[in-house]
């Protein structure tokens, strides 16, 4: 089963040769296509964008 | 980032070329955590030798069929293609420390052999902790 597409989310068209394009998401702060992204809320982002970007994770010190 | 196909991978690929077999209609994506996030497993290497994150925490492989792999095209070192996208479950127990991602032939966890590992693009190790929800995207390039 595909995964549900989150409308508005920026995104790249996947060519195949044999059936019609899919949609590759990308970072949704620089845009980027990562092997990996990390689902927040309802964006994807990369590792160096979940980290220092719009997403960094809560960190409090110990 | 370093990506490899073992010689378990390799065998896969004499078996169409030259000797006409047929392709797997299906593979399947596991990460693993041996290794470092910029450099992969050896021509021997096999599936032990990739630690695969534990089946636990929702962790399971996940299915990549031939026809989700995109038109071939040029990349800076070889000839490339990347698959539709595979979103894992969400993980409900910590998963690891992970370095990047095998395609292999079984759905099963630390089973199978391992025809292809790959680091992440950025180089960088992702730590998976509760709750994470990822999302791939399956590449490999041929270098010639």
């Amino acid at each position: 089963m595909a995964a549900a597409e989150i409308q508005g989310h920026p995104a790249l068209l996947l060519e195949h040769e044999h059936a019609p394009p899919t949609l590759i998401t990308v970072c949704a702060e620089c845009g980027q296509l990562r092997t990996i992204l990390f689902l927040r809320r309802d964006r994807w982002y990369c590792s160096k964008c979940r980290a220092e970007g719009a997403a960094p994770p809560n960190l409090y010190p110990v | 980032m370093a990506e490899i196909f073992p010689n378990e991978g390799l065998d896969l690929i004499y078996a169409m070329f030259p000797k006409g077999g047929t392709g797997p209609a299906n593979t399947w994506i596991g990460l693993f955590t041996a290794y470092t996030a910029s450099t992969v497993g050896s021509s021997a290497a096999t599936v032990t030798s990739w630690t695969e994150c534990s089946a636990a925490g929702a962790y399971a492989r996940q299915t990549i069929s031939s026809a989700s792999w995109g038109t071939v095209g040029t990349t800076q070192s070889g000839r490339g293609s990347a698959a539709a996208q595979v979103t894992f479950p969400t993980a409900t127990a910590v998963w690891g420390t992970v370095n990047g991602f095998i395609v292999a032939n079984s759905l099963t966890t630390n089973a199978g052999n391992v025809w292809f590992g790959a680091n992440f693009d950025d180089t960088t190790a992702v730590a998976l902790n509760t709750n994470d929800v990822i999302k791939v995207t399956p590449t490999a390039v041929y270098t010639g």
